[in-house]
């Protein structure tokens, strides 16, 4: 192999002293063994070892399959599982419509908006929804909330579990179905709060060092399919002057959350601030633009904007790789995120029964033209 | 093969150093004005991306490998060999063949328009079919010349006739510094035996350097190392072979001194862009690592920049047009010209 | 034939350690100095020559090759083809930049699309952001007038693998040059477009802090690149993000200078902002969208060509 040795990622000496010793591409380490080179290069075994096993493990494998790279899967495979896993529901149809069957998996989803819109308890929403049993089509997962700014309010959290229970409770009663009686029995408000595994971040140093621990804490607690971080700009906006350490880290955290939320097939739902940006070009019109800046909008694959109007709360589908900018309503009521038709109160809007258990499961709701049922 | 001191010099290294070279006086006008690149020349091309120098390289070789005339036109060309060294795949053939048929074929319109404006009374007409038909059977020769310049070749001609071009052309794919060093040795055996290639391009010569440095462990001693060892292969394949060459160069770091016509050197942004000389580089005064065994070989140098100037004024055809202005700035007195880059090639304004 | 290696270990005992060292230094010093002699020593260099320099090509050679092998794939909108004299070409490195929700993912999910549909060659699709949806793929496919079984066909042809950082790139890219050797050898390249969205997701945690690490494997990944489109030819397309340039409204691709002349195209991508919300952002009705060429190697740049993206994905408007 002509891979040159610069591209892997080894230590600064390291490759310093490969360079030095005449061992520029992949094939001059090739039968060289760990205590030769370690003499040759004046380094420890375990260096050489570790030198000589990432370079190895890099060589294309000769079982290696015709016209096929290594760990690519198909988009006809992908499209079988994207379809075949539900995403989270909001418990308003509208914004589940507008994302298409709730907030997805393996996808980083930013929630931008002004104080007061509703932002958390959108997210406090999600931690609750995520744990629905799978008898009423949910994921039966858990939830880490990361807290930036203290923001989060327990007794919201129980509010939201408790109608989401009643909910439940009142789907499995009408439909009679058995899997779901027995499962709702279960899926208690207590339960749904022990579900919601809550970290408090004073500061940027502490919400990237979490961060980076949150794999290992994944691998214990397999059932969490959702990580929130209410809000990712706070710390970063107040405590760092630095703009280019700011965008490094920022785009170093932004990778760490995806690479995450695809080994783990979880979803990401960061909150984000709104700040007025002055755009000289336009007459020095100001406007109000998601926080933190041009190079962090790449970070999120799905970006929300919540904004109000005429005293009515609107999300904006303002990013999307796959659904079109769509503008709609909702509310919040005691019981959490609601649609704006199905006003009143929470008994109301269970009446709507059939179609809510027909968004809370996607599964059911595969396009005529999908290929796969063609 | 490496030895030049001593008596250790073969019959065809003598021969090399001691015969002629095309001379690239063709290249008089257009960029270098009347000091064209001599034999044992170097000349730096130097320009932050995007500012040409592989046009402007592309077009020198298409302008060396062109012979002064084919059949009865006058191209204009050189007719020498050229090695282009590629570091950073930017060698585009597609380009190199579009200028070499855009340069024959107007060179073939003009031509026939010319004949057109010139005689183009019928006798003429009459005079020139009455040749034509005369010597149809006694003088061949004569013949063909007419009738070469009555019909225009075929495109296929064309065709053919720019791959024959084509074969002076040489070009070297390097991936590394120490690619680039193997090839300019290697290079001594090839120009010793092939008299007919005059000229070297070398595009670019920095592109290393990053990769250098980094292998290096930062250790700025080394890559100098590396650097002087391709400037004295260089200098051997120029003082020795008699080979001109043309090296595009891009500044490594962001300018931090204002040059009096320099691009103005941009705010602190909160951008990626971060490519900041550090503060305890200990070059800072200069935007090149290249050390003075560089500027001892250099014959020539240019630096191109974008212009500044507004472009609708110069004139509507050139509406879209960027344009461009190289400066010799080595050696003195500077000498600025302009021009911009259209589908035949560079345009220079006066 | 002697191999690099060999040489290298057989020379490590005396002063010169490296190729470049042996090609450097004098032949007769060297010969005194390490005691090997003069004869061993010149057959070394030539093994050196003959292993270590780039096989040069004729421009007449270069010439067939690429008549032969260079092909113009449509990307699936008109006016963006003509933009590019046709299309992506099979030997060039095309960079898509553009803000936030330009539409970059929009294009690379559409030229994948247009290219499956077309081809019987495969497309890799790198995601580096989450970006990659098939569910789009399928709409843009079916509201192109596809039929199932195309649509189910294409859908086998674009492969896509995510990557989230810059050593599992380069090792990607590594394994599709592989690929495409094998592809070489019975003349079928298996691959024929590359396409990275986006490159400046993986870069930008590297660069600004330790500059020199960061800009060779910048460097490294150009090369990769470059590699596939050049010698292979392969469609490579990449995205990138912009960063704020000089002035306010001047805005320029994200990676540095020295990234800015690698691809041999780069279309920037830009949204015109319709009529704002009261009391709100920017962020409604922005239709039209734009895409200016701003550098290539074979068409005058500064022209632009408007678009929108509707069902069909990245359409003229």
């Amino acid at each position: 192999m002509q891979r040159d040795l610069g591209s892997f990622p080894f230590p600064p000496h390291l490759k310093r002293k490969l360079s030095t010793s005449g061992f520029r591409i992949v094939e001059d380490l090739s039968d060289v063994k760990p205590t030769e080179l370690s003499k040759e290069l004046s380094i420890s075994v375990e260096e050489a070892l570790e030198i000589i096993s990432t370079v190895k493990k890099s060589e294309p494998r000769s079982t290696l399959q015709r016209g096929q790279v290594r760990g690519a899967v198909s988009a006809l495979e992908l499209l079988k599982k994207e379809t075949s896993s539900p995403g989270i529901v909001t418990f308003c149809e509208e914004i589940d419509d507008m994302l298409g069957g709730g907030v997805p998996l393996a996808k980083i989803t930013e929630l931008c908006g002004s104080p007061g819109v509703g932002k958390t308890q959108l997210s406090i929403q999600l931690a609750v929804d995520v744990q629905i049993p799978e008898a009423f089509g949910g994921l039966a997962g858990e939830a880490v909330f990361i807290d930036t700014e203290g923001s989060f309010i327990p007794e919201r959290a129980a509010d939201i579990a408790s109608a989401t229970h009643q909910h439940c409770k009142h789907v499995a009663e009408l439909q009679g179905i058995e899997d779901q009686i027995s499962a709702v029995e279960d899926f208690t408000p207590e339960k749904i709060l022990s579900g919601i595994h809550y970290f408090r971040c004073h500061n940027y140093t502490e919400l990237i060092a979490l961060v980076n621990l949150l794999p290992n804490f994944l691998e214990d607690h397999e059932k969490v399919k959702l990580v929130i971080i209410d809000s990712i700009a706070f710390h970063f906006r107040h405590d760092l002057d630095d703009m280019s350490l700011r965008t490094r880290l920022l785009n170093g955290l932004a990778q760490s959350l995806i690479k995450m939320a695809v080994a783990h097939q979880l979803a990401v739902v960061l909150t984000n601030q709104m700040t007025t940006k002055v755009n000289v070009g336009q007459s020095g019109i100001s406007h109000l633009s998601p926080a933190l800046g041009e190079s962090w909008g790449h970070a999120a694959t799905i970006r929300i904007i919540l904004f109000w109007k005429d005293n009515q709360r609107y999300a904006l589908l303002y990013k999307s790789p796959s659904k079109k900018e769509t503008t709609v309503s909702y509310q919040i009521t005691k019981g959490g995120i609601r649609s704006v038709d199905h006003q009143q109160t929470v008994m109301d809007t269970m009446k709507g029964t059939a179609d809510e258990s027909d968004s809370m499961n996607p599964r059911k709701r595969l396009k005529p033209d999908d290929p796969d049922n063609g | 093969m490496n030895s030049m001191a001593g008596g250790s010099e073969t019959g065809a290294q003598l021969f090399a150093r001691l015969g002629s070279r095309p001379s690239l006086k063709a290249l008089q006008n257009s960029l270098f004005g009347e000091v064209y690149p001599k034999p044992g020349d170097l000349i730096e091309l130097s320009g932050e991306s995007g500012t040409a120098k592989t046009e402007i390289l592309m077009n020198i070789t298409v302008s060396c490998i062109l012979p002064l005339e084919w059949k009865t036109y006058k191209l204009g060309g050189i007719g020498t060999g050229v090695v282009f060294v590629d570091t950073q795949c930017q060698f585009s053939m597609l380009r190199v063949f579009s200028l070499l048929e855009k340069r024959v074929t107007r060179c073939i319109a003009s031509s026939h328009s010319s004949k057109v404006h010139g005689k183009c009374s019928e006798q003429d007409i009459q005079t020139v079919d009455k040749i034509v038909n005369s010597k149809l059977e006694d003088d061949g020769h004569a013949t063909d010349k007419v009738k070469e310049h009555s019909c225009p070749p075929t495109a296929e001609e064309i065709e053919n006739f720019i791959k024959t071009c084509l074969e002076k052309l040489l070009i070297f794919r390097c991936n590394t510094s120490q690619q680039l060093l193997v090839t300019f040795h290697s290079l001594e055996t090839l120009f010793a035996n092939s008299l007919d290639i005059s000229v070297l391009m070398v595009d670019n010569w920095s592109a290393f350097y990053w990769m250098d440095r980094a292998s290096a462990g930062n250790h700025l001693s080394q890559v100098e190392t590396i650097q002087q060892r391709m400037i004295s292969s260089l200098e051997k394949l120029l003082r020795d072979y008699h080979i001109t060459a043309f090296v595009a160069k891009r500044p490594l770091f962001k300018s931090s001194v204002k040059r009096d016509k320099g691009p103005p050197t941009s705010g602190p942004s909160p951008s990626l862009s971060s490519s900041n000389l550090q503060p305890d580089d200990p070059k800072p005064s200069n935007q090149d690592f290249v050390s003075k065994d560089w500027n001892r070989i250099l014959s020539q140098k240019f630096q191109i920049q974008m212009s500044e100037q507004p472009i609708s004024t110069i004139s509507s055809e050139v509406n879209l047009q960027t344009l461009f202005v190289a400066s010799r700035i080595f050696p003195k007195p500077v000498i600025t010209k302009t021009f911009f880059v259209s589908e035949i090639g560079l345009n220079f304004l006066s | 034939m002697m191999r690099q290696k060999q040489v290298r270990l057989y020379i490590s005992f005396c002063d010169a350690l490296t190729v470049s060292d042996i090609i450097c230094s004098d032949v007769e010093e060297l010969a005194r100095k390490c005691g090997i002699s003069y004869k061993v020593l010149l057959s070394i260099r030539k093994v050196l020559f003959a292993q270590c320099a780039p096989i040069p090509i004729s421009g007449a050679n270069l010439y067939k090759e690429v008549i032969a092998s260079v092909a113009i794939l449509p990307t699936g909108c008109q006016s963006i083809d003509k933009l590019l004299d046709g299309g992506f070409y099979t030997c060039e490195l095309l960079e898509v930049a553009g803000p936030t929700r330009s539409g970059k993912t929009q294009f690379c999910l559409t030229a994948a699309a247009s290219f499956a549909t077309q081809s019987s060659q495969n497309v890799l699709y790198v995601d580096t952001t989450g970006g990659f949806s098939p569910q789009r793929l399928q709409e843009i496919m079916a509201k192109k007038g596809c039929t199932l079984q195309v649509i189910r066909e294409a859908l086998k042809k674009i492969q896509c693998k995510q990557v989230f950082d810059i050593f599992e790139l380069l090792e990607l890219l590594e394994d599709i040059r592989g690929c495409l050797e094998q592809g070489q050898e019975d003349d079928r390249p298996s691959v024929r477009m590359v396409i990275v969205d986006s490159v400046s997701a993986l870069m930008a945690p590297l660069l600004g802090g330790n500059q020199v690490d960061g800009q060779a494997l910048l460097h490294h990944l150009a090369q990769a690149l470059k590699i596939l489109s050049v010698e292979f030819y392969t469609a490579v397309m990449v995205t990138n993000n912009v960063v704020q340039g000089d002035s306010a409204e001047d805005v320029k691709p994200a990676l540095g200078r020295s990234w800015l002349g690698v691809p041999h195209s780069r279309l920037m991508l830009r949204y015109k902002t319709a009529n704002s919300l009261p009391g709100g952002g920017d962020y409604c009705g922005a239709v039209e969208r734009c895409a200016t060429l701003v550098k290539s190697q074979r068409q005058p740049t500064g022209r632009y060509a408007p678009f929108v993206i509707s069902g069909k994905g990245v359409t003229d408007s």
